[in-house]
């Protein structure tokens, strides 16, 4: 390959700062860094970054050649801003420190001395780095993936990369000579030293023509307010922990920041840098031992500071086309609640509820009152039945979340604590784990154990998202909008069926009643289910992995990024279903009355409908709420109370769901005699009315043609030719 | 084999020194090759002098060593010049030098840095330890094997490296015999030595030795408090990605000592070291360029992972002929270990029983969360307040390559570091007790726990050890984030009552006697026992564990039914962690027999075992009242 031509290279870029525009909404041209090297010229700017994108745009070729070589590229750019200064210059520049002082007042030196007898020694001219007061940098382009810290190798050295982690340290910034200024005590004459290297070795002897040839012997001394020191400041990031390979221990990488790209970050942020990969020049004895050695910097151009969910939508935003057909084939609802926690047999209605609560509903703020969107879902159940297996694994899935469990914390751990800071005497508040859990979920295990106060501690989370402190003369409220997941044993340990629901389970109803779901998990046995368990544990042990189901559990990454999707979605409940779901709350409220219900149902069971269909319409990415989830919401919600009450059922005679759908029908036409006051036209019911009516409490639309079937061979009722009414006889 | 070492050590200087200008460029793969197939013979490895038994000053440098250790960090990749030009300052002349396999460029040239034909490479360093908690008899059989004839299997009492060190520098083709008579002399006094090559390999032995007088020691880093052994630097040239943390590995490499190294860390505040002029601060420094003598620098040539490090076995064990032929008298050697660990359990054999099926346990596979093949015994009833847990623990370190007592008592838990935390400041991970080898046994003694409170690093402590037997792993804290590392310790609870962890399995002790005087009735107990016979017990314990295991269509099909029978009866009998647990105790049951699938047989006795076990909980309880 013939060496390639620089000097061609800088006019290419001189060319591209200069002809580079883009175009606005009314077609004018925007020359992007025409105007920046205008405020360049006037000292208004410091920094410019060159946008790569732009540049392959007109040139790929370019682009390509800056990655490849970046610090050499820097250079020709640099150069290319510094003759292009005076062109852009359109006012008089005010100095705005001493050192402009100083390289206005070279300048004229330079001016004066433009004698051709008397031409400066190469040495004593001023080097390009002590003129210039602008900092240039690339930004990556869009193409180039940031990469994974472990996969810059060698090969990568002297090339633009991208690389992400966290910031583990960050030292001060500190001023970094970058020229070096000294002046002889025999002549005066001014002499300049650019420094590239962490240290350097000064210069003594003076250079210039007079010194030598008089072999005066002049000394220098370095001049502080003549040098020119830019900030400087040293990160160290490590890599993410899920870029790291099972068993590996996290890489880490030095990064050198300089100028206007010091103090961006701090400990502990999430950064993608962009940067030239180049090795640490030694001098001296160092490199003398260290010869076969190198440490490695990155050279920061393009710092951003990125947070963990931003993070996380970056993912989401790569959902192909491919990725989402996966999911959202037939049955995905199924296969989404599947795909919580395979390794646990069963508890598909457990797993739906656990789906819905990190989907999350809606949140509504009409006039400044806030309804929650977040579900709280509270496990009870037998021990052994792997209600902590299920909190794990939501804490493990869930993007952010925090797991206590309420033996180990207490109210304030969960909440806020007022500490003393031990340096400066000051207050601070440290958030517990509900804060911290803030926008995520929150798992307490062992709820039960957890002491009266502590409990109440959250009921205020649970309702208002917010923690309200008021001590040590801080008053102020913390969001937490977190959703709360619980599990707790009944209270003698084991469900006892003798025992009533209330006593059984002895939460107060203020706390009952602010869960969504309430789920007992009984340990039942039942030979069907205890066979397929046996089937699906055997199968573990025998094969080392899951048994084949009907379909492959989808993976936590992909859940995570269309969990992240979904909550982007705010569905809203039309007008049209309102009076469907004011129907079947009262028709709620009013069996609650004759059943003398234990689960209290309140107007929060009807927010809690709503939360849990608006979060159904999430999941299926669309915007508005349809009938379908709101059956799907309280069927969930009959579910979950028949999981509270099937022991009593079972205690009497078992009905089966045909005889119950008979009632309900007849019920239903009962009311419609009464609602309507047509006497002797009575007992004709509308199909689609009386399936509703089934759906909502539990029942499947199958199960409902069979009953309907069933009752048509007894000539109990009559259904019309189009299947759209039920007529009694 | 005499030859095979001297030959392959010079070929390895000669390596070292080659200059890649005059040779084909698949020169180098083709040499590593021949010498990975030379070391695959287990005659010519145990000539390959090993780090473990002869201290680092004994080693020559440059030359091929063996090293059996453990994986406690990875530091950042390391950038080097794998090919570098030399001038030879009198003749001018330039000449291309491999960069591999060394750290420093030789002496009496002058590295030319601005070549174009230089070439920067990249490695890896591991941070490696002796194995933690390995037992003495390993050690020693290990020892003597590399010392003896391989075929001879006879534990040595003594540890004597200068006997050692003779053994193979007597193969050194240049040793003279003058040079000898001083070599011997050297070893009584160290230091005294007037030999200039002596001197030059003792060098930085004596020099780190003063600079540790005046500055604080180095901490090695060691996962268990208390260990010794030479910590090394292992730089891995090729294929690193294939070696995760707490791996156990036997690596062939080049002993790097150069007393260079140690300058760097030692002349810190001297002026010929700038500490600007590096990326790593004073800390960092300290932490990965140590004294070479102190940590010597290992070049890779080779390495396996390990999946056992008892001697008695070859390194490989899969079905090797050697085990084939010993699973015949399987039964015996069970029967013979059944027999004595019921005495060692004074006269429990349920016990016993138990305790075999969790000293051949393992964690076998692993779906998503839930590992499969844990086994953690708690063995309660043990006398509070007597040495007993101690004498059990000195008997199960016998039959065991490696094993750690964590007296749980409650100074230790509030101040001893379990899980492994990240220093940024050195960038490094200090170790912490639970960063154990894969099949190490943890041995937790709660006998030693007393009422008091616990701190906060006490409570995290606890849990730690909970969600190591919960789920086999540690979380391994990185400061702002925690890493999961996935284990496979066997941890053996001693409680007076039920233990506060939690636990696959509950065995209470009902000792049978009671002898007066406990210390001497235990070792009486070991010393009737043969020494072949031990070994027998090690190959036993061992071997097992690498044995495949599977259950067949037919029995699944019977354990299923039996399982809704069981719950038909009464719901409470049984619930899927039974299940689960029954299911592990039916696979060690029939593993300890040497039977690789499961019988109906072994399952009913599977079944009996636990109802045996229950029972006498169950008899507990009643007896306790208020034991959980």
């Amino acid at each position: 390959m013939p060496p390639k031509d620089y000097f061609a290279e800088k006019e290419k870029c001189k060319k591209f700062l200069q002809e580079f525009y883009t175009e606005d909404e009314s077609g004018k041209k925007v020359f992007k860094y025409g105007a920046q090297l205008v405020s360049l010229a006037h000292r208004e700017q410091v920094a410019l970054h060159l946008d790569l994108d732009d540049v392959a745009e007109e040139d790929p070729e370019l682009v390509e050649s800056i990655c490849e070589n970046t610090k050499r590229y820097v250079g020709l750019f640099a150069d290319a801003v510094h003759e292009l200064l005076p062109e852009y210059r359109q006012k008089e520049v005010v100095a705005k420190d001493s050192l402009d002082v100083y390289i206005e007042h070279r300048l004229m030196m330079e001016e004066r001395s433009r004698d051709p007898s008397d031409m400066r020694d190469r040495r004593n001219q001023y080097p390009a780095e002590l003129m210039r007061r602008f900092e240039l940098y690339f930004r990556p382009p869009s193409t180039a993936k940031p990469r994974v810290l472990r996969d810059v190798r060698a090969e990568s050295i002297g090339q633009l990369v991208t690389v992400r982690g966290i910031v583990t340290r960050a030292t001060e910034v500190k001023p970094m000579m970058a020229v070096a200024t000294y002046t002889c005590d025999q002549c005066g004459a001014e002499t300049y030293q650019p420094i590239q290297s962490p240290s350097f070795m000064p210069l003594i002897m003076c250079p210039s023509q007079e010194c030598v040839t008089n072999k005066s012997g002049g000394r220098l001394y370095l001049q502080t307010r003549g040098s020119k020191f830019v900030k400087f400041q040293e990160l160290r990031i490590q890599e993410h922990s899920d870029q790291v390979p099972v068993g590996h221990i996290p890489r880490s990488m030095t990064i050198y920041a300089r100028g206007e790209n010091t103090r961006v970050a701090q400990p502990g942020d999430h950064v993608a840098v962009c940067g030239v990969f180049l090795p640490l020049l030694r001098t001296g004895f160092r490199q003398a031992v260290q010869g076969l050695l190198s440490d490695t910097y990155l050279e920061a151009h393009c710092i951003t500071l990125l947070n963990k969910t931003e993070d996380d939508e970056l993912g989401a935003q790569e959902l192909s086309e491919e990725e989402l057909r996966q999911i959202t084939e037939e049955n995905f609802y199924e296969k989404l609640a599947g795909s919580i926690a395979p390794e646990i047999y069963g508890h598909e209605d457990v797993k739906k509820a656990l789906l819905l609560l990190l989907v999350g509903g809606v949140q509504q703020a009409p006039k400044g009152m806030k309804i929650r969107g977040n579900i709280n879902i509270c496990l009870m159940g037998d021990p052994g039945v792997a209600k902590s297996q299920l909190l794990c694994y939501i804490d493990r899935l869930a993007p952010r979340s925090q797991y206590t469990t309420g033996r180990g914390s207490s109210g304030v751990g969960l909440t806020a604590a007022v500490m003393r800071d031990p340096l400066t005497g000051e207050m601070t508040l440290e958030g517990g784990a509900l804060v911290l859990a803030d926008l995520g979920v929150c798992c307490i295990d062992e709820f039960d154990k957890m002491a009266d106060a502590d409990r109440t501690a959250i009921h205020e989370v649970m309702e208002q998202q917010t923690i309200s402190i008021a001590k040590a003369g801080i008053m102020t409220s913390l969001n937490a909008r977190c959703s709360i997941l619980a599990a707790a044993n009944p209270a003698y340990g084991r469900y006892n069926p003798r025992k009533s629901v209330e006593q059984n389970i002895q939460l107060p109803a203020a706390l009952l009643s602010r869960f969504d779901l309430l789920w007992l998990i009984q340990d039942r046995p039942d030979p069907d289910a205890d066979l397929r368990l046996a089937q699906h544990i055997t199968y573990v042990h025998q094969h080392c992995r899951q048994p084949p189901t009907h379909f492959t559990p989808i993976d936590m990454k992909l859940m995570r990024r269309y969990i992240a999707l979904c909550q982007r979605r705010q569905p809203v409940v039309p007008e049209s279903l309102a009076n469907y779901i004011t129907a079947a709350y009262v028709e709620m409220r009013k069996e609650a009355r004759v059943n003398k219900d234990t689960t209290f149902t309140s107007a929060r069971t009807l927010l809690s409908i709503l939360r849990l269909s608006t979060a159904l319409a999430r999941l299926r990415l669309v915007d508005t709420v349809e009938k379908e989830d709101v059956n799907e919401a309280m069927r969930l919600m009959e579910m979950s109370k028949d999981s509270l009450q099937a022991d009593k059922s079972s205690s009497t005679r078992t009905q089966r769901p045909a005889d119950v759908i008979f009632s309900l029908v007849r019920e239903l036409a009962s009311e419609g005699v009464a609602g309507r006051g047509r006497g002797g036209a009575g007992g004709v019911v509308r199909l689609a009315d009386a399936e509703q009516r089934c759906v909502s409490r539990g029942f499947t639309p199958a199960q409902f043609q069979a009953a309907l079937d069933e009752y048509e061979e007894l000539n109990v009722w009559q259904i019309n030719q189009a299947r759209t009414r039920i007529t009694f006889v | 084999s005499t030859q095979f070492y001297k030959w392959l050590n010079h070929l390895m200087s000669l390596h070292v020194q080659t200059k890649p200008s005059n040779c084909s460029p698949d020169w180098e793969t083709k040499v590593l090759e021949y010498f990975k197939e030379k070391l695959k013979d287990n005659e010519a490895a145990s000539w390959v002098p090993s780090l473990n038994d002869v201290p680092v000053h004994y080693l020559k440098a440059n030359s091929l060593v063996k090293f059996r250790c453990f994986i406690q960090d990875m530091f950042d990749p390391e950038f080097y010049m794998g090919v570098y030009e030399t001038v030879d300052p009198s003749s001018k002349s330039k000449v291309l030098r491999s960069g591999k396999y060394k750290d420093v460029a030789e002496c009496g040239h002058q590295v030319d840095l601005n070549t174009k034909n230089a070439v920067t490479l990249e490695r890896q360093t591991f941070y490696c330890v002796p194995i933690p908690g390995e037992s003495p008899w390993v050690k020693e059989i290990s020892f003597s094997y590399s010392c003896s004839n391989p075929a001879r299997v006879v534990p040595s009492t003594s540890y004597a490296p200068c006997r050692h060190k003779r053994s193979y520098e007597e193969d050194e083709d240049m040793e003279t015999q003058p040079h000898k008579q001083k070599e011997q002399l050297g070893t009584t006094d160290i230091h005294g030595s007037g030999d200039p090559k002596r001197l030059e390999t003792e060098a930085p032995s004596s020099l780190s030795n003063a600079a540790s007088g005046c500055s604080s020691p180095l901490d090695l880093n060691f996962p268990l408090p208390g260990e010794k052994g030479p910590a090394c630097l292992v730089k891995v040239y090729e294929e690193w990605e294939l070696f995760k943390v707490n791996d156990i590995l036997e690596v062939y490499g080049i002993l790097s000592v150069d007393p260079v190294l140690s300058v760097i860390s030692e002349d810190k505040d001297s002026s010929l070291v700038d500490p600007m002029d590096c990326t790593e601060s004073v800390e960092e420094q300290r932490v990965h360029c140590p004294p070479a003598s102190l940590v010597p620098r290992l070049h890779m040539l080779y390495a396996h992972r390990l999946q056992h490090n008892n001697p008695l076995l070859p390194p490989a064990a899969s079905e090797g002929q050697s085990s084939s032929g010993f699973l015949n008298d399987v039964v015996s050697v069970r029967g013979e270990l059944l027999g004595y660990l019921t005495h060692v359990l004074l006269g429990d054999a349920l016990a016993a029983e138990y305790l075999i099926l969790h000293l051949i346990s393992t964690v076998y596979a692993r779906r998503d969360v839930l590992p499969l093949g844990k086994f953690t015994l708690n063995l309660s009833g043990c006398p509070h307040n007597s040495t007993y847990t101690e004498q059990l623990y000195r008997v199960i370190q016998q039959l065991i390559p490696s094993s750690f007592r964590l007296g749980m008592s409650l100074h230790n838990m509030n101040n001893l570091r379990l899980v492994p935390r990240k220093d940024y400041t050195a960038n490094r991970l200090l170790s912490g007790v639970l960063q154990l080898a894969p099949n190490t046994s943890l041995f937790l003694d709660e006998t030693q726990l007393e009422q008091g409170q616990l701190d906060s690093t006490g409570v995290r402590n606890i849990t730690a050890l909970g969600n190591l037997i919960s789920w086999q792993k540690v979380d391994y804290d990185f400061n702002y984030h925690q890493m999961e590392f996935p284990c496979n310790i066997n941890v053996l609870i001693a409680s007076e009552g039920k233990s506060l962890l939690p636990c696959d399995c509950h065995v209470r002790l009902q000792p049978q006697l009671a002898p007066p005087n406990l210390e001497q009735y235990i070792s009486t107990i070991q010393v009737s026992l043969s020494p072949s016979l031990l070994n027998k017990f090690r190959i036993y314990l061992s071997l097992l564990r690498t044995l495949d295991y599977s259950i067949s269509e037919e029995v699944t099909k019977a354990v299923e039914d039996d399982f809704v029978e069981m719950r038909k009866d009464d719901p409470q009998s049984i619930s899927a962690e039974d299940l689960h647990r029954l299911l592990v105790v039916a696979r060690l049951l029939s593993l300890s027999v040497g039977h690789t699938t499961l019988s109906r047989d072994r399952w009913m006795r599977a079944k009996h075992l636990e109802t045996l076990r229950t029972n006498r909980t169950e008899q507990q309880k009643c007896v306790n009242g208020n034991e959980p």
